[in-house]
């Protein structure tokens, strides 16, 4: 019988499973940092299995938008595509695993599509759409659905240090250095 | 505009005390400073009282609350001013009594607030042109309102482009034209594409475009699907490193309708100068159900009008009665 049936996120992975998963997101920030990006990662979990990947491209597509999340996504549909399984059935039972919060945009694209859930490394102060600056994933909004749940704080001061690292350095496309905040503690930006 | 514009003068208690002369009251500020509330000058002149002329505010009152009609709340004695700071040390006929008094709580930012607050307390007040303009005057020039209204119009016809190419619409709004104000160029026109993407709104793809104008963008899409009014070339020159554009700073962006969440933070990412839309959308974040362009903390603003061509009719009125006809 096909326990995917069973409602959403049928696999419930407990706290050292969180732990592997975010392992290999944070493997994904630190290759975006070593391209110049801002170091964010993230991975969507589906039964059992890493089926899509996504890091910060913000630098490189020219595109404020290509954020970690949203490279994933894509991936993710690839993935369907390739499998032949449809992508509203996949992501609804699926698990994002990503090392800062989602920003109010990514989140606002994760209800689109009614992600399972959500969990993440640090806060995300500058942009935070998981409760730090607005709480978009569980505002009542109609026309995007039910609510959706996050978790967050696993390895959050491991990419809290990668942002540091990254900030602390220059973003060499911001023609402005100047206007960009120094980073303190969890305060970040993606 | 954010709320703080038009909501009325909020208080906060303060204590102050009655004084006599100008020149002690220097040793005042120098052991109270008074970091917080900047915006209030710190003497107030009562001329009808003849012993101590001048109101001085000495610190916030925390033991007393205020109060929503505007009155002080009296629940303690308002401790003297030997007792609030020991080492200040004046003859007792400067020093009057002290007193707790409602004083605004922020710095005006409209005359209308200014002239509020100073009723109760002298405040200052940093006029900002830009905002009086657009709370007393027409907002737009009239230059700019028609070449607004024709950049509106033209997303309109994408609009309806793109839903005759969809047949059904999705997203947040049916069309998005970006243009850069300085050249008066239209850069790109598009339309939501959510059949192969469910997060292809119009504004996303436009952004995706803009990127691709500038020599990278993420997707490649399907001709016979889009309708590209891509006329806004860039030298090629301008889009080399570090001189080329940043992302779409400094671009006005048009939407037949309020932007969602997603939309509205990339356009936030994307650091647009100015958005037009045209209908209130239920879940809209420009307005309606957040209001994301005066959310306090986000390191990028941009201004939003609304209800572009409203006067006679509604965006999406004139967009369904063309797509019937
Ligand atoms: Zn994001
Ligand atoms: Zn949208």
């Amino acid at each position: 019988m096909d326990n995917l049936e069973f409602g959403a996120c049928h696999y419930s992975p407990d706290q050292e499973q969180h732990e592997f998963w975010m392992e290999q997101a944070m493997i994904l920030a630190k290759d975006a940092l070593n391209s110049g990006e801002v170091p964010v990662g993230c991975i969507f979990v589906y039964d059992e299995h890493i089926v899509a990947k996504g890091r910060n491209q913000v630098n490189m597509k020219k595109n404020a938008t290509r954020h970690a999340e949203l490279v994933a996504i894509d991936m993710l549909m690839e993935w369907c595509q390739m499998k032949n399984v449809g992508f509203n059935h996949v992501i609804k039972r699926s698990i994002l695993y990503v090392t800062v919060e989602p920003c109010i945009m990514c989140c606002g694209a994760l209800r689109h599509l009614q992600l399972g859930l959500v969990v993440y490394g640090c806060s995300n102060d500058r942009f935070g759409g998981c409760g730090s600056v607005l709480n978009v994933h569980a505002d009542d909004l109609t026309s995007l659905g039910p609510p959706m749940k996050c978790i967050g704080g696993y390895f959050g001061d491991e990419a809290v240090s990668l942002l540091k690292h990254f900030y602390h350095g220059e973003n060499p496309n911001t023609p402005c250095p100047k206007i960009k905040k120094k980073v303190h503690g969890d305060k970040i930006a993606s | 505009l954010a709320d703080d514009y038009t909501k009325g003068v909020q208080f906060a208690c303060m204590m102050f005390v009655h004084f006599t002369i100008q020149k002690q009251y220097k040793e005042l500020t120098t052991h109270l400073p008074m970091p917080r509330l900047q915006h209030l000058k710190r003497v107030k002149k009562d001329l009808s009282n003849k012993d101590h002329p001048l109101s001085v505010l000495l610190c916030p009152d925390d033991k007393n609350q205020s109060s929503e009609d505007g009155n002080p709340k009296p629940c303690h004695r308002t401790p003297s001013l030997r007792e609030l700071c020991p080492a200040i040390d004046l003859p007792d006929d400067v020093v009057g009594g002290t007193y707790t008094v409602l004083v605004p709580s922020r710095a005006p930012l409209t005359r209308a607030q200014f002239e509020a607050a100073s009723a109760v307390w002298p405040t200052t007040f940093h006029e900002d042109k830009y905002i009086s303009r657009l709370l007393t005057g027409p907002i737009l020039t009239c230059e700019e309102q028609e070449y607004a209204e024709d950049y509106m119009k033209f997303a309109i016809t994408v609009a309806r482009r793109g839903r005759q190419l969809q047949q059904d619409s999705a997203g947040c709004s049916d069309g998005c034209v970006i243009v850069d104000p300085n050249t008066k160029k239209l850069l790109i026109a598009a339309h939501p594409v959510t059949k192969q993407h469910p997060l292809h709104h119009a504004v996303m793809v436009a952004i995706d475009l803009v990127a691709k104008q500038q020599g990278a963008g993420s997707y490649t899409y399907r001709g016979e699907h889009l309708f590209i009014a891509n006329t806004g070339e860039l030298p090629a020159e301008q889009t080399s490193e570090k001189t080329g554009p940043y992302l779409c700073t400094g671009y006005d962006v048009y939407v037949t309708a309020e932007p969602c969440i997603m939309c509205s933070m990339a356009l936030v990412h994307s650091r647009i100068r100015r958005l037009y839309y045209g209908d209130p959308s239920p879940d809209g974040a420009l307005g309606t159900k957040y209001k994301l362009h005066t959310q306090p903390g986000l390191n990028h603003k941009f201004e939003v009008f609304r209800g572009l061509l409203m006067k006679d009719h509604t965006v999406s009125g004139v967009l369904n009665s063309s797509v019937d006809a």
